[in-house]
């Protein structure tokens, strides 16, 4: 007896949906990839950012102001990198941050005999 | 036999798309990695290089200069137990400062004469502070050093030394 004919796509039915299995793969896999490489493409932004934050802050050893006076001066790197930079000597106010630098750094009141050293942070976020 | 054929290419689409999925999963969790190391690596020499500068101008809980102090501990007779002491007493603050800001795990002063003594600095299980040449060190080290002159007139090399 002779199978009824169900029609041109009906007859490969069965490999058409292991065709579009395999496509939806495929594709799973290239946003997958494409998210992926944007999230790290950010994180090393962000720590770019930070490394050059920081460089601006502490590469002389001694400073002649408070920290946080620093936190206005970061803002020109921020806007470059479009990102959000906290520079501040208490760790608490980086708590919404996810990238946190330390550097060990003197300040420098009045007078270079008037001295301290202390923590500064450079957090940075989106 | 014309469905199975069809059936068969299916499935040989199937396992190219399955292999070009599994090499894009496996590149792009590898992509960045290690750009992210370098990067790392870079903010650790970062913090060193200014962590030791930062030290050329810092002042111990007596007012005086912590390089010049130090100078004067390592020209001692027993300069191992004379850092020690200065770490732990007058320097405290110094030596607290550096371990707090410190991004690593474990952080050392490394100390080395050119007439060969050698020895590191840290904070031991308890958190205070000892000299000897028993420190463990990390897998990865990150390490920025500078000359000193003691009060001998003999050189040190004095190394920041980060351990992870």
């Amino acid at each position: 007896m002779r199978k009824a004919f169900v029609g041109p796509i009906g007859d490969d039915l069965p490999s058409v949906i292991i065709i579009i299995l395999s496509l939806i793969m495929f594709f799973t896999a290239i946003t997958y990839s494409f998210n992926a490489y944007n999230q790290k493409l950010d994180s090393l932004r962000l720590l770019r950012a930070g490394l050059e934050t920081g460089r601006m802050l502490a590469s002389k050893g001694v400073l002649s102001y408070d920290i946080n006076h620093y936190d206005s001066a970061a803002q020109d790197i921020a806007a470059t990198y479009g990102v959000s930079i906290k520079v501040t000597e208490n760790e608490n106010d980086c708590n919404n941050f996810p990238y946190k630098l330390k550097y060990l750094v003197t300040v420098m009141s009045g007078s270079i005999n008037d001295v301290e050293l202390k923590t500064a942070w450079v957090c940075v976020k989106r | 036999m014309k469905a199975q054929a069809a059936i068969m290419d299916a499935l040989f689409f199937m396992f190219i798309c399955a292999s070009a999925a599994a090499l894009l999963y496996f590149t792009a969790g590898l992509y960045g990695s290690n750009s992210n190391q370098q990067m790392t690596a870079l903010y650790n020499y970062d913090y060193l290089k200014t962590a030791m500068l930062s030290l050329h101008y810092a002042k111990d809980d007596n007012g005086e200069w912590f390089f010049n102090e130090l100078g004067k501990k390592l020209g001692s007779s027993d300069p191992v137990t004379s850092v020690e002491d200065y770490l732990s007493g007058g320097a405290s603050n110094v030596w607290s400062n550096i371990t707090a800001s410190a991004p690593a795990k474990k952080t050392a002063l490394h100390f080395v004469s050119e007439t060969g003594t050698d020895f590191y600095c840290y904070n031991d299980v308890l958190g205070s502070v000892q000299c000897d040449n028993s420190f463990t060190k990390g897998s990865v080290v990150y390490a920025y050093s500078v000359k000193l002159e003691d009060s001998n007139g003999d050189d040190w090399t004095v190394g920041l030394e980060l351990h992870y």
